[in-house]
């Protein structure tokens, strides 16, 4: 049985952070509190497509808002309490199984919080494969699912439910929420049956950020991988940023004697320009990892004089087929860059 | 002889010696001594300068005395001369994850008196997460005393940029009347995330017992002396504290030593780029120093196992040192982890104690007796092997921290006297007066200035932080450095959120060499 654990939940957290490309906030604001409740609650199970039933409620969770907030507002076991209730209360008879919405970054723990206090199991999946900045950048939003009924809650007790007949008014509608509750909410959204799984999941999700976790571990290693695409290294020489609209909107400056780099990012990293020409950027996922310890920085991370590596790491297949590509490419992205 | 000129006095005090420097105008060494450390700090130290002034220096020519301690970090690592801490969080949405959680064990038994949380603290937009009510504040000191703190951290959400709830818990407690009960603000330690400033805090406040038994005393009994220099003291950053603030905020030396280390085996070889391998008596630092500076780590520093977010010198630690207790096993040795320490002078074998150290093999290796000992019955074929693998361990942890297999590695430290010139390849130094690398990194600790302030950035953004950067350029003038050594070596910014102009608060340190002019 495939489980996440304590000796495993740091390696998770490592892969998770690679693939949110700078995104989706560092692991750590979840993993001690992950950890807290292993002590007490034991481990979850990790089940796969296959182990899906056909009318298995699966239940996307994520947390929504600025990474640096939750690293200093920290979250409770208990933001997503009102939330499961109402759930529970909503589909009484049927089995709730909890998915990542988000494997990139923080999120990809998130419904650990109710998988160890509810005994729930966890879907080896997610909605993206990665991290992007917004809601709509999933599978199920691209294939124009229904995302109702969408749940959203906050530190303090309270839930709400919205049934929303436009896709579009999701993205408005859970920020909205969000910067009421502090720019910090817990949402459950695009819940689906077991037996429309394929419209949703991007399959393995888990499973991937494990296996990137582990090589990590050397980092020397990790970067001459065939999976990974060596931009260029060099020193963090300027991080700018500002809040904008939720985001975290910025770039970096990174150097060394030849070239110069400049990554920008909307909470992700979403474009690497060298010496002043784009060179890669989203679908693709942009690391940077810092040379001494392997450890990618997240954007909210970045901090002047640290030597790293810039890597790309090719997007998942979903992204780049012609139907979803034009939303997330880079190069046709409306990107607000500072 | 006798000089008469000006001079900086660079003190490391160490876990087995105080070494002592004296600095001229130009840099250069005019006189040095080891001490060996005894029970009460202030003595060696007050010993230590006693035997420079046997050898010609001057009190009264003394511009200042650096000093830098491993102190707060030792007494971290064996959990001595700590005060018990109350920790108290203004968090109304209190979290469930108690503070020191991801601490080790030991580390929180000892630390940690209590913790308990009360209403107040900020969202993001300075708006109240709940009501912030006065008298929790007596309630929950009430009871961190109960549990037996005797020190107070106060943490609060979002202090870094609304600092109210913190300055009103501080002041509530002061007039209280408790009476010198020791507080740290989070604000003052630390940026934003919560955990990690928490854990500076914690630390500041724990450490805030051992600076005070050390140093409280040492300006007056320095006075006697004849010394009227500034005394300071080395913080992680390269740069120089007042006593009177290093009381307060004892977390800003805790790395001084690794600091003083790397920079004072570089100035001492002349080199701006090098691998230093510092050992010590019971511990080996290896650190990386580029373009003339160390190297740092990113904000997931740790401090004796503990997680902060200091931006602290990235280094490699082995434990293995001159006191190191080598132990034979099966084919092979193990060196340490533990050392005879500052039992060097009784347990070694070459003071007729027990304990192989590798004090014992260096000198059986260099056929030297130390004075009042005795050369250790350890074979030469044993020596040589013991050596070879204390050579080769050291090899592969540089291996690990870098790649450029050109760069001279330094070897600084007392314990480095320990291993012959014939174990040392071309790449290899050892600079003049090795032995006090890190005192006389002491000795040359810059001055800074620093600006921390709330400032709308705006669209002039470049032309506001120039601003800001000249300002605290033009600070570490007026405290005395040197001009054409300035620059600037930290720059945060932490945005208000939502906030209209880009509000940000802006930390900027420049620091620079101190200006030593003979009178």
């Amino acid at each position: 049985m495939k489980t996440l654990n304590p000796t495993n939940l740091m390696a998770y957290s490592l892969g998770a952070t690679l693939l949110g490309s700078g995104g989706g906030g560092h692991p750590k604001i979840l993993y001690d509190l992950i950890s807290y409740l292993m002590d007490t609650h034991g481990i979850v199970k990790i089940i796969s497509i296959s182990d899906l039933k056909e009318d298995d409620l699966v239940v996307p969770l994520a947390m929504v808002g600025a990474p640096l907030i939750f690293s200093e507002k920290i979250p409770n076991a208990c933001m997503f309490d009102e939330l499961y209730t109402n759930i529970k209360k909503e589909y009484p008879h049927k089995r709730i199984v909890l998915m990542p919405a988000e494997i990139g970054g923080c999120n990809a723990l998130t419904p650990m919080i109710l998988a160890l206090k509810y005994s729930l199991p966890i879907l080896d999946a997610d909605l993206i494969g990665r991290a992007f900045p917004k809601i709509n950048m999933c599978k199920p939003a691209v294939l124009k699912r229904p995302c109702n009924p969408t749940y959203v809650s906050d530190l303090m007790g309270n839930s709400i439910r919205l049934d929303l007949n436009r896709l579009e008014l999701l993205e408005l509608m859970v920020r909205d929420i969000t910067v009421r509750f502090g720019s910090f909410s817990g949402i459950a959204t695009f819940l689906f049956d077991g037996k429309n799984a394929d419209d949703y999941v991007i399959e393995g999700s888990i499973s991937q950020a494990l296996e990137y976790g582990k090589q990590l571990s050397i980092p020397r290693d990790f970067i001459s991988s065939i999976q990974t695409t060596l931009i260029g290294d060099g020193v963090i020489t300027d991080v700018y940023h500002e809040m904008k609209n939720g985001f975290l909107l910025g770039h970096t400056i990174i150097k060394n004697n030849e070239n110069h780099y400049k990554i920008y990012y909307q909470n992700e990293y979403l474009k690497i320009s060298k010496n002043g020409v784009d060179v890669d950027g989203s679908p693709n996922i942009i690391a940077i990892i810092e040379k001494k310890t392997g450890q990618p920085l997240t954007s909210e991370a970045l901090v002047y004089g640290i030597d790293v590596y810039i890597l790309t790491i090719n997007a998942p297949p979903f992204w780049t087929s012609p139907s979803s590509l034009p939303i997330v490419n880079y190069k046709l992205l409306d990107l607000e860059t500072l | 002889m006798t000089y008469d000129k000006s001079y900086i006095l660079g003190i490391d005090i160490g876990g087995t010696h105080v070494d002592i420097v004296a600095i001229d105008t130009n840099e250069s060494i005019i006189a040095f001594h080891k001490e060996p450390v005894s029970e009460h700090i202030e003595n060696c130290i007050l010993r230590a300068i006693k035997q420079l002034l046997n050898k010609g220096i001057q009190a009264k020519h003394c511009k200042a005395i650096h000093l830098g301690t491993t102190l707060g970090i030792n007494s971290l690592l064996e959990l001595k001369s700590l005060y018990r801490v109350g920790v108290l969080r203004i968090a109304g949405h209190h979290p469930d994850l108690p503070p020191a959680f991801n601490w080790p064990i030991e580390k929180k038994k000892n630390i940690i008196a209590s913790f308990e949380t009360i209403n107040g603290g900020r969202e993001y937009n300075k708006n109240l997460i709940s009501e912030f009510n006065p008298s929790e504040v007596h309630g929950a000191i009430d009871k961190l005393l109960t549990q037996g703190a005797e020190s107070i951290a106060i943490i609060g959400v979002f202090s870094p940029l609304y600092s109210n709830d913190e300055d009103r818990v501080a002041q509530i407690i002061t007039d209280a009347g408790y009476g010198d009960l020791p507080i740290t603000l989070s604000r003052h330690v630390g940026g934003l995330g919560f955990i990690e400033r928490e854990n500076n805090t914690i630390i500041n406040a724990t450490l805030k017992k051992v600076f005070h038994n050390h140093f409280l005393d040492l300006e007056p009994k320095l006075k006697k002396l004849d010394f009227n220099g500034e005394v300071l003291i080395t913080q992680n950053n390269g740069t120089l504290l007042s006593l009177q603030q290093a009381l307060q905020f004892p977390i800003k030396t805790i790395s001084s030593g690794p600091t003083n280390s790397l920079n004072g085996a570089c100035k001492l070889a002349k080199l701006r780029q090098a691998i230093v391998i510092d050992i010590g008596g019971t511990s080996t630092e290896i650190g990386v120093i580029e373009d003339g500076f160390p190297r740092y780590s990113s904000s997931g520093a740790t401090i004796a196992g503990i997680p902060t977010n200091f931006m602290l010198p990235s280094l490699e630690v082995l434990a293995l040192g001159g006191g190191s207790i080598i132990r034979r096993q099966n084919n092979s040795y193990v060196i340490g982890p533990d050392s005879v320490g500052s039992q060097l002078y009784g347990e070694s074998q070459s003071f007729h104690g027990n304990q192989l150290t590798l004090f014992d093999v260096g000198n059986v290796l260099l056929n030297q007796i130390p004075e009042n000992g005795i050369l250790p019955s350890l074979s030469k074929t044993e020596a040589t092997r013991i050596m070879k693998q204390v050579i080769e361990q050291l090899q592969n942890k540089v291996n690990d921290i870098f790649i450029d297999d050109k760069v001279v590695i330094l070897f600084v430290g007392g314990g480095s006297q320990n291993i012959p010139d014939e174990y040392l390849n071309e790449i290899h130094q050892r600079p003049l007066h090795y032995q006090v690398a890190n005192a006389y990194g002491a000795a040359l600790a810059e001055v800074c200035g620093t600006v921390d302030a709330i400032h709308q950035l705006g669209e002039d953004r470049q032309g506001v932080i120039d601003k800001l950067e000249q300002e605290a350029i033009n600070q570490a003038l007026a405290n005395g450095a040197e001009i054409k050594s300035i620059r600037i070596i930290e720059k945060r910014l932490l945005p208000f959120y939502y906030m209209d102009n880009q509000l940000t608060r802006v930390i900027i340190t420049a620091a620079g060499k101190k200006l030593l002019i003979d009178e």
